[in-house]
């Protein structure tokens, strides 16, 4: 009974001391946490498919980028109030701390800035960058490196370790931009092939600003600033923790905002409209080089007639859907490539004006039986296309248009994307960096290796031809030209349907005071906070 | 009183129960059918006494307040809400009736067949039924509409897979217990083919029972559906189904937009709770012994 006794008195003053030791670090933890140490809550409404940086295929695949560095990183544009953009144009050193370009622009060369060690102590040096880029070389990610030329790399040498020489086949400019996507992110050799590739789906093996603290997919993903990176860099992540969790449901996104999320992006344009007399955010849009089609398949009827398609384009309300579903956040044009691209050209793109009789007459001439019945896929993760198809539903059934509409799981959209799977479909589509060659080499060209064709299997053999010729030139004046001509080839044939180029809005609590877009949402979070 | 005496008792007593069947419902059963009455007059004729169209997309007109023009306001995209509630709520009604005929005929069969063929028969059939039985009825519902894909003919098919296990199982022990009824095996005596036996002696004494399960499946469908919809399995775009609307209607509830899932969502809560009100009435009337054999139903 003593021994009882004296037990509860020990646990009793253990407990006491704990508490007031507990409550002292709390106190002490409060009175100095400042901004740059508060975890910043980011909730997003795509999850990545993997962390693998040759795996990134757009969307929030890129966030894993933050744990990684690359040769080069696409310059920024102050947009003033704390904001700023990424500006596809315009590269910078990142691991590469300068570079030189041959005359005869096939050698490119690298002077890499030491001192930068992966987390297992290997030096971030030319043997790991030449390591990096062949892996992504045997992988998907070979289109983006090599801007859709295969076998554009022919060579990469590492003279010492702080030299890479890369030997391209022929000229091609926007190989900068392709290399400072997180495609070509830099790994460490040493961990890659001790953990083997699969292992980096849900791991990291970089060195960039973030490190990799827990990962659950599809559902959190947290991450702290890397020590030693601030000292290499010269700068600092705004935020040493980052938290960001995914939820693709609008109401689970806008339910964030109200529990006070840091940075929520992803919700439709319709949530984001509730949210302007909200004073605890902000919202702010962005001009990005996103853009929602209607995808048009060429391969099957009834969209393999021209005289369909044209009169479809003719039928189409594209300002109901920007007024309505869009909420206004975005941009009417008619033409190939998105108003933010370079080479865009305003007065060939401009949008076509609605006429339903021209389609009715259209449809007539067609040859089809009317009404015209197809199938219109939509992607179960988009909430903001279930409206698109319904607003196209109900304002092309006068023009004789009977649509049904298909409702996809994402990976089964996914899928049927690049495998003649739909008859028409609403797909959001942005190239991986700003290139308007690059773009049109996936999105109109007739041949797309390896997966065939484009999309919506498009061929329109001449414009393929100006198309070469323009990526192959070094002079602006030459490739406008061109992209101009690939404009009005692209026009007559009403291969498929911009709905409108895209400006995303993004909602930012108001303790949030700087914050940097990226064409693919999440690249950049080192300059959120 | 002889066997043909009670026999001829019995049917007269059905005769007087179906003439006044109305009457002899609860009070709160008889304000359900009539609501039920009112909502599928009106869900069927909305289209002549309502100018607003269901599916016509108007951006000029999104999230309006309810008002007189739109009594329950406008969706996110303009349409008027009181009119997909209407068409919604005739398609909940008519999805739950073909749901709990389908249940009911397939339930009622198999529960027939498996209690007046004892044996290797009734063995696989009711193992079939209890293996279905152990999943509960809206999570296998899920599982064969994620299989069949999204739509209403597979949400309904997935519905009655779910739900004819129970009417089964009920229905069974009624035909097991009227199995050995005199009637029936003198109707045997005198040669009466089964088929025949089935429509003139034992549905008769089952029907009871199916009814009362015909007007919980029915209350069941119509939630199962909505539930179906609201997860995105159940009838697809542009159709009016209450449990998509109710989902749609999520966000912008949070965003202030209450009218979207509200409206939706009181509309299902009055058709399946007065089905249920009738259910429950139904089963209290019809709980009645058996005037054959004197057991209870």
């Amino acid at each position: 009974m003593k021994q009882q006794y004296r037990f509860r008195r020990v646990a009793g003053a253990f407990l006491g001391v704990a508490m007031v030791v507990s409550a002292l670090v709390a106190c002490s933890g409060t009175s100095n946490t400042t901004t740059q140490d508060k975890a910043l809550r980011v909730v997003m409404a795509t999850a990545p498919t993997s962390l693998d940086p040759i795996d990134q295929f757009g969307g929030t695949d890129t966030l894993s980028g933050n744990m990684y560095v690359t040769l080069l990183r696409t310059g920024t544009k102050d947009l003033g109030n704390g904001l700023s953009t990424e500006n596809g144009a315009d590269v910078e050193g990142y691991l590469a701390k300068d570079w030189k370009v041959s005359d005869d622009g096939l050698t490119y060369t690298f002077h890499l800035k030491p001192g930068l060690t992966f987390a297992s102590g290997t030096p971030v040096d030319s043997a790991a960058v030449k390591y990096s880029f062949e892996r992504a070389l045997d992988s998907t990610a070979e289109a983006f490196i090599t801007t859709l030329t295969p076998g554009l790399i022919k060579s990469i040498d590492t003279p010492d370790a702080d030299t890479v020489v890369f030997t391209l086949s022929e000229p091609r400019p926007s190989v900068l931009q392709a290399w400072a996507s997180y495609s070509s992110a830099i790994v460490d050799p040493s961990v890659v092939k001790a953990k083997g590739a699969k292992w980096l789906d849900t791991n990291e093996a970089g060195s960039g600003p973030y490190e990799l603290v827990s990962y659950t997919p599809n559902r959190e993903l947290v991450m702290k600033e890397r020590p030693g990176f601030a000292k290499w860099a010269g700068w600092a992540p705004k935020r040493q923790n980052v938290t960001v969790q995914f939820a693709a449901d609008d109401s689970a996104l806008l339910l964030a905002v109200k529990q006070g999320a840091d940075v929520v992006i992803g919700l439709t344009s319709q949530s984001v409209a509730s949210l302007k007399n909200d004073s605890a955010v902000r919202v702010e849009t962005f001009e990005s080089v996103r853009t929602r089609f209607l995808n048009l398949a060429w391969s099957k009827a009834p969209f393999s007639n021209a005289k369909v398609r044209e009169a479809l384009t003719y039928a189409v309300d594209l300002k109901a859907i920007l007024d309505g579903p869009a909420n206004g956040d975005g941009q009417l044009y008619y033409g190939p490539s998105n108003p933010n691209l370079p080479f865009f050209n305003k007065e060939l793109a401009t949008p076509i004006t609605r006429d339903v009789a021209k389609a009715e007459q259209l449809l007539k001439d067609s040859g089809e039986t009317l009404p015209i019945r197809f199938t219109l896929s939509i992607d179960q993760g988009a909430p903001v296309d279930k409206q698109i198809a319904q607003v196209l539903q109900s304002t092309l059934k006068p023009a004789g248009f009977d649509i049904q509409i298909e409702v996809l799981p994402t990976a089964e959209f996914s899928e049927a994307t690049y495998a003649d799977g739909f008859q028409a479909q609403i797909r959001e589509d942005a190239p991986g960096y700003a290139d308007t060659g690059f773009y049109l080499g996936y999105a109109m060209a007739c041949v797309l290796k390896p997966v065939g064709t484009n999309a919506s299997h498009m061929c329109m053999p001449e414009a393929d031809k100006l198309l070469a010729a323009a990526r192959a030139t070094t002079d602006p004046e030459k490739a406008q030209a061109k992209y101009d001509e690939i404009t009005r080839i692209w026009r007559e044939n009403y291969p498929q349907i911009p709905l409108f180029a895209m400006s995303p809005a993004i909602v930012l609590s108001k303790s949030v005071t700087s914050f940097e877009y990226s064409y693919d949402f999440s690249n950049r979070v080192t300059d959120w906070g | 009183m002889t066997e043909t005496e009670r026999i001829v008792a019995v049917r007269g007593s059905g005769q007087a129960r179906k003439a006044g069947w109305f009457r002899r419902l609860s009070g709160s059963a008889r304000v359900s059918v009539i609501a039920i009455v009112v909502i599928a007059v009106a869900a069927a004729t909305a289209k002549l006494w309502w100018p607003e169209s269901s599916d016509q997309t108007n951006a000029a007109a999104a999230l309006m307040t309810p008002s007189l023009s739109h009594p329950m306001g406008t969706d996110g995209l303009g349409r008027d809400v009181f009119a997909r509630v209407l068409e919604g709520a005739g398609i909940s009604l008519a999805a739950g009736l073909i749901i709990a005929v389908a249940a009911v005929a397939v339930g009622g069969a198999l529960a027939i067949i498996a209690g007046l063929r004892p044996g290797a028969i009734d063995l696989v059939i009711m193992r079939i039924t209890d293996s279905l039985l152990a999943f509960p009825a809206l999570i296998l519902a899920i599982a064969v509409a994620a299989g069949l894909g999204s739509g209403f003919f597979s949400a309904c098919v997935a519905i009655v897979v779910s739900t004819f296990p129970l009417v089964t199982r009920v229905v069974r022990s009624d035909v097991l217990r009227i199995r050995g009824g005199g009637h029936i095996q003198a109707a045997r005596a005198l040669g009466v083919t089964p088929s025949r036996i089935v429509w003139r002696h034992v549905l008769p004494h089952v029907s009871s029972a199916l009814l009362v399960q015909f007007a919980l499946v029915v209350a069941f469908g119509i939630i199962a559906l909505a539930g179906l919809g609201f997860i995105g399995l159940g009838i697809q775009l542009p159709t009016p189904e209450l449990g998509a609307m109710i989902l749609d209607g999520a966000a912008p509830l949070i965003g202030g937009a209450w009218w979207i899932s509200i409206f939706p969502g009181l509309m299902l809560l009055a058709i399946v709770a007065s089905v249920n009100v009738i259910a429950d009435s139904l089963r209290v009337i019809l709980d009645q012994p058996d005037e054959l054999t004197g057991a209870e139903l």
